[in-house]
């Protein structure tokens, strides 16, 4: 039985077209659409895999929090990789943030030329990554070829096997950390559009009071600057745990198919390419999976801290007008 | 203002109605199908997967398949081609997804992940399937049976041979080896220190043998008597820790310490590239493994590169390798058409024409006739005297196996293992794996 008469109908029809939320919903709808079919639909059928025994066939069957269990407590090779990224995370997240700072600082200097100097920094930085890696696959070749041992020679230091010196494995991480380097330029332009927003009349009042440039630095430039610091920080963290043909690259001299993908003794394992190696590479989808999960939770609880840590250091501009 | 506002409103319906358009054909263009449907009338295309080798062999290839189209006019094939890493991502992926190539080209070495998940057609339920196979030989044939089911149909056998450099044996003073007659592997290990040479420095300049994608370690267990597994197909077993099996290792090991192979670090440095034929035309190493597939391309371009076959342990010689074929999409859309194609390849006549460029031929006919249409004919003697060394290389569904092993065996050739070390670490690991 029916309370809305006939007449009442193409009023309250009317009304609802009006009503500005199921507009905006509708106009955003293709938007939405998009990220149901290939945001949240995606995440789900991953999670529930993420929880069975699955190939990249099929499901095979349900198996709870096994696959968790084992990453967490009996998988070798998943505590090698999470050490790997904790030196690595950190090695290339202080590269980063103080290279990117220093070049800022460097270039938000007033000098002829600067704006080539800050192009040229700039650009290499947005190069495709696969092609940086085998870029930097040359640089870290063994032998006197190799960019990296020649410039090592100038020193008169023998060639290093970077990348494959099974007896120091470690070299071939501290390569990869050291690649970190050519992008620079990314963080650099953040810190220079941060610098910019500085008003001149803080340095000013800065200079009249008798700071002296360091002094000016610590107590101008660096408390207005950490906003940018921690959001620089954030998003070149997610980037790290995130990092995956350069380590691949790395890793195999002769495809996937031959050598071990994630480099001698796993020195060369990141989240990403344990996690295409189980997925891709043994099949193993379920365990590939909730390795993606992990992931997700470890840079959600590092991004956490760092945000934690930074509430003490950072300076907002809103908080300044309270 | 409250004027205007409701003549805004009146507009509104019209905006969000083309908003849902839009919505609605981008969900229809992501759920719609790119290709056309094909005229009821028209030919019949069906889609065609390989990986690649060189630019020159799939020219041939391509040829191959235009004289199917040519016998069957009601069949397109769309071919392609990709390097061999990207080739078994998209075989991989597409099958996942149920867009695999109608007729998908595989090696017995990636196989049995297919085939325990039944991603291909069964090809005996197909129309004259005892017919089709009559003429092959049952060996290959079973490689890609799989519990009493048949996934694939081979197309040849990939044999392994060893290719040699002319101008480096001749430099050194080392006799051509006979080609069809394999030598003993003392006697191969003699001739293969004449062609390490090392420079005044102590800096090797040039290695005898790349070992390349050769499974040497396989071959020389085997021929000793023991066995890597109790079974290649489908092992349930790793067996290599007996006194055969550390002596076939102890073997491999050897080519290390003679300083007959680079060390496996350079190997993976590439100063000698990756092994076959691309390392012998470095003229830094003397002998690598090249096979039937390369023979086109060594007439054209190296005619300084002969070939002998692997050397054997008493009177045992066994090739351990893979077989390649074809499989039928479980979803393919054109199941005759592709069985049309399997059946055509498999024919006497095409055998022969595809033995030409690629692998041994399966058919028992085509076999037979080999020496008369192989090109660089010297080479024919050499293959007719490995074929029946053959062996399929491993086949299981535990992917880790096989790199696994052969991460061991690496460290085996660094001689951070011994070879009994070496055996204990295979057996533990790969056990531990085939019980899971």
């Amino acid at each position: 039985m029916s309370m809305v008469s006939a007449e009442q109908r193409p009023r309250l029809k009317r009304r609802w077209w009006r009503r500005e939320g199921v507009q905006g919903y509708l106009y955003i709808s293709p938007w939405l659409l998009g990220f149901l079919m290939f945001g949240v639909a995606p995440l789900i059928a991953a999670f529930m895999t993420s929880l069975s025994k699955a190939n990249v066939f099929r499901t095979i069957r349900f198996v709870g929090t096994d696959n968790y269990e084992k990453i967490l407590t009996d998988d070798p090779v998943f505590a090698t990789i999470a050490g790997n990224m904790l030196i690595y995370v950190i090695g290339s997240t202080v590269i980063s943030i103080c290279l990117g700072l220093v070049l800022a600082l460097l270039l938000f200097k007033d000098f002829r030329g600067n704006h080539v100097f800050r192009t040229l920094i700039y650009v290499p930085s947005l190069l495709v990554g696969i092609a940086t890696a085998y870029l930097f696959k040359q640089v870290f070749r063994g032998g006197e070829v190799g960019l990296a041992n020649m410039f090592l020679s100038l020193f008169g230091t023998e060639p290093v096997n970077w990348l494959g010196d099974s007896e120091k494995p470690w070299l071939a991480l501290v390569a990869l950390i050291l690649v970190n380097v050519w992008f620079a330029g990314g963080t650099m332009l953040i810190f220079l559009a941060g610098l910019k927003g500085i008003p001149a009349s803080y340095f000013e009042a800065a200079r009249v009071d008798g700071a002296g440039p360091w002094q000016m630095f610590r107590k101008v430039t660096l408390p207005l600057l950490s906003p940018v610091i921690v959001f620089n920080t954030v998003m070149a963290l997610i980037g790290h745990i995130q990092v995956f043909e350069t380590p691949l690259a790395f890793a195999n001299s002769g495809g996937v198919a031959t050598g071990n993908p994630l480099g001698y003794e796993n020195s060369l394992g990141t989240f990403v390419t344990y996690l295409y190696v189980k997925g891709f590479v043994y099949q193993d989808m379920g365990y590939a999976s909730a390795l993606a999960f992990i992931m997700f939770a470890a840079t959600l609880v590092l991004t956490g801290l760092v945000l934690w840590l930074a509430r003490r250091f950072t300076a907002y501009g809103d908080a300044d007008q309270n | 203002m409250e004027h205007a506002r409701s003549r805004k409103s009146r507009r509104r319906p019209g905006v969000v109605l083309s908003a849902l358009l839009l919505a609605a054909s981008l969900v229809t263009a992501a759920c719609g199908s790119a290709d056309e449907p094909e005229a009821e009338s028209g030919p019949v295309t069906i889609s065609w997967g390989w990986w690649s080798n060189t630019p020159e062999k799939d020219a041939l290839y391509r040829k191959w398949l235009d004289g199917f189209e040519a016998a069957n006019p009601n069949i397109k094939i769309k071919s392609e081609f990709l390097p061999w890493d990207a080739y078994w991502d998209k075989v991989k992926t597409t099958t996942a997804g149920g867009n695999a190539y109608d007729v998908v080209g595989l090696c017995s070495c990636f196989a049995a992940s297919y085939f325990d998940n039944e991603v291909f057609a069964d090809l005996k339920k197909m129309d004259d399937y005892s017919g089709a196979i009559a003429g092959a030989q049952p060996g290959p044939v079973g490689v890609f049976g799989w519990k009493d089911k048949q996934y694939a149909m081979p197309v040849g056998i990939s044999v392994p041979l060893v290719g040699y450099n002319k101008d480096l044996f001749k430099a050194a003073g080392v006799a051509t080896p006979d080609p069809s007659v394999p030598m003993t592997f003392d006697a191969f290990k003699e001739m293969a220190k004449k062609l390490t040479k090392v420079n005044g420095a102590g800096k090797v300049t040039q290695y005898a043998l790349h070992p390349g994608s050769i499974n040497f370690w396989e071959s020389l267990i085997a021929m000793r008597g023991g066995s890597m597994y109790d079974n290649f197909v489908s092992p349930t077993k790793v067996t290599v820790n007996s006194p055969q099996g550390i002596a076939g290792l102890a073997d491999y090991a050897s080519l290390f310490t003679d300083k007959i192979v680079p060390p496996i670090d350079e190997q993976r440095e590439n100063q000698w590239l990756n092994g076959d034929l691309d390392s012998l035309r470095t003229g830094k190493v003397a002998m690598a493994r090249v096979g039937p597939w390369n023979f086109a391309d060594i007439a054209a371009k190296s005619p300084n590169i002969g070939v002998f076959p692997l050397p054997k342990v008493g009177d045992s010689l066994v090739l351990y390798s893979g077989a390649n074929g074809y499989a039928i999409s479980a979803e393919s859309e054109h199941p005759k058409e592709a069985w049309q194609f399997l059946k055509w390849m498999l024919k006497t006549e095409n055998q022969v024409e595809f033995a030409k460029f690629s692998d041994v031929p399966v058919d028992v006919e085509a076999l037979k006739k080999l020496p008369d249409f192989i090109t660089p004919k010297e080479f024919g003697p050499t293959l007719l005297a490995s074929v029946p060394a053959f062996r399929p290389g491993l086949l299981t569904v535990k992917e880790e196996l096989g790199k696994d092993v052969g991460l061991i065996i690496d460290d085996l050739g660094r001689g951070k293992l011994t070879p009994e070390q070496a055996a204990g670490e295979i057996e533990k690991k790969g056990n531990a794996l085939l019980s899971q």
